[in-house]
């Protein structure tokens, strides 16, 4: 079975073809970052505004890239959600109007089930069950996961996502948006010792994480060491960028190895954007060989926004029997635990 | 050559279906529902008038002005469609689409939150395609250039928002008469279609993107 993937439920836009015997066949992505790079975050307006330009596109690429033509399709996926609703729409209309065109059936796909089981698409692959830290800007979450749609949210952030948290302190440092690559770059010049900031909730049981009041700590110690003229200096800047990255990433470390103690499982999956921070992979790695388990990371393009796991996921669910109704409908807010193994979901068919 | 028409620039949502013989059409007043009734609008519409897709040679939409997220659902349904079926699109101004169901000078306005309305002047001819003076914008209602004599019919959402305001623009020699109720209609969006296609109007599903008109939707950190 032959399936397109789309996603546009941010601010990337992302088309993919996979199929059930060749694997991945297409992977496209473009990458909205320069447009809302002026407004220090994604406008929603224009993300989506510039979806509706990009996807036609992008669709056609695939295609060439794979070699094949639209009567190839057997199915179409889209990211249903969770994600900005006016993002999602431009995806989830044009995915049911091209099944609808094509006469094939179209599913919409939950985007972090589709960070869960990204590293299925690579050729080392963890087996069920397995523990994931999803770490984006939308997300921090530890997940049990028992197989395909059975998610079981072991912690997750009770308010910022940690990759927000790396945005909100690249904005307060003056670094360029978005803030985890340039918080990690501007970390590489800082001085180990200089600060030391707290690991939010490690002292105490539970395996909730909250990044605000890193967050605010980190703001006051900027505050701190402004100068008359509300400057940093170079090196205190580079300084603050390493404690909060150090603080940030050793927090994401003991919740790690906590959730795993407790699961007894012994492989961990990253997913999501923060998956890329080197600081990050080099901790899980080193905790990875102490610990006797296995770590998998997917390659960067698949820890952030792609088209690859959205169709890989609707390749599964499609293949299952599951399907939408005619009637479009995203759900910018959308619990991973109230999904449900691929084929199980009875869909109502409105109309 | 059968079209495919719709328009959901409004609250309203409408798809039509034009063949040699006649135009039909649905049409629901659905408020932010365009997402879930569109297709099933569609699909209902090809049914009961014995044709299916493959059957459609041109896809037509109103491309606006009008609610953004409303365009951006009926125009990426028509790029979807025209793409699966390898077929052209053709934009029709959602404001001509209103006036065309007028006859005379016709000032078109649809609202566009913000206390502010898009608008366009048209005149209208029996049998013909409305022709616009001066250029589509948006602004307040009472910012708007009027012809300074004769009728000028007023039609669309922004009239039944603005009346009032409207009517304090009558004045001895400029008489304004207002249609209540009235939306662009999906029936009107595939004959203007056709017009457009003889004269060569027809883009790629690629090129096909709403008018929004209202441009400047956020400010940047420089301007903040």
């Amino acid at each position: 079975m032959l399936v397109l993937g789309i996603e546009t439920s941010c601010d990337e836009t992302a088309v993919a073809l996979y199929d059930s015997v060749q694997g991945l066949l297409a992977d496209r992505l473009y990458s909205q970052i320069a447009i809302h790079a002026e407004y220090g975050g994604v406008v929603p307006e224009l993300a989506a505004r510039d979806h509706i330009r990009k996807l036609v596109p992008l669709i056609r690429k695939s295609l060439e890239d794979s070699r094949l033509g639209l009567q190839d399709i057997d199915g179409v996926a889209y990211t249903r959600g969770p994600g900005l609703a006016g993002a999602l729409l431009v995806g989830a209309t044009m995915g049911q109007a091209l099944a609808f065109g094509l006469a094939v059936p179209a599913v919409g796909v939950h985007h972090m089930e589709g960070h869960l089981l990204a590293p299925m698409l690579e050729q080392t692959r963890p087996h069920f069950p397995f523990l994931a830290l999803l770490v984006s800007g939308g997300h921090t979450l530890l997940v049990d996961v028992a197989g395909p749609g059975e998610y079981n949210i072991l912690g997750e952030s009770l308010d910022d996502a940690v990759g927000e948290a790396f945005d909100k302190t690249a904005k307060l440092l003056g670094l360029a948006y978005p803030g985890g690559p340039s918080v990690a770059k501007e970390a590489e010049k800082g001085r180990m010792d200089r600060f030391k900031f707290p690991r939010p909730m490690t002292d105490r049981p539970g395996l909730d994480f909250s990044f605000s009041g890193l967050k605010t700590f980190t703001l006051i110690t900027a505050r701190e060491h402004e100068d008359d003229n509300q400057q940093l200096t170079d090196q205190i800047r580079a300084d603050i960028a390493l404690a909060f990255q150090e603080a940030a990433t050793d927090t994401l470390l003991i919740k790690a190895r906590r959730a795993l103690q407790q699961t007894g499982y012994e492989q961990l999956v990253i997913a999501g954007g923060v998956g890329a921070n080197k600081s990050l992979r080099q901790k899980l790695n080193e905790m990875a060989e102490q610990e006797n388990i296995s770590v998998y990371f997917p390659r960067p393009e698949f820890c952030t926004d792609n088209g690859a796991m959205i169709a890989y996921v609707g390749c599964l669910r499609l293949s299952a029997g599951e399907s939408e109704g005619m009637a479009v409908a995203v759900k910018p807010r959308w619990k991973l635990s109230d999904l449900k193994p691929p084929g199980e979901r009875k869909h109502k068919v409105k109309s | 050559m059968n079209i495919l028409a719709l328009d959901s620039s409004t609250e309203a949502c409408s798809v039509a279906l034009l063949t040699k013989q006649n135009v039909v059409e649905k049409f629901e007043v659905v408020g932010r529902g365009h997402a879930e009734h569109l297709l099933p609008m569609i699909n209902a519409l090809l049914k009961e008038n014995g044709a299916s897709i493959d059957d459609i040679g041109l896809f037509a939409y109103g491309s606006g002005p009008g609610s953004f997220t409303g365009l951006r659902i009926g125009t990426a349904m028509m790029q979807g469609l025209a793409l699966a079926r390898e077929r052209k699109l053709i934009a029709v101004s959602s404001l001509a689409a209103l006036a065309s169901r007028q006859q005379g000078t016709v000032l078109s306005v649809i609202d566009a939150r913000m206390d502010q309305i898009y608008h366009g002047l048209y005149r209208v001819q029996k049998n013909n395609s409305p022709e616009l003076s001066g250029k589509i914008s948006v602004s307040y209602p009472d910012e708007i250039d009027l012809p300074d004599s004769g009728n000028i019919i007023l039609t669309g959402t922004g009239w039944d928002r603005y009346k009032d305001k409207f009517m304090l623009m009558k004045s001895a020699d400029r008489e304004i008469t207002g249609i209540d109720n009235e939306y662009p209609h999906a029936a009107d969006i595939a004959r203007l279609a056709l017009y457009g296609s003889g004269q060569g109007r027809e883009t790629d599903p690629a090129n096909a993107l709403p008018h929004y008109v209202r441009n400047k939707v956020a400010k940047t950190m420089a301007e903040r």
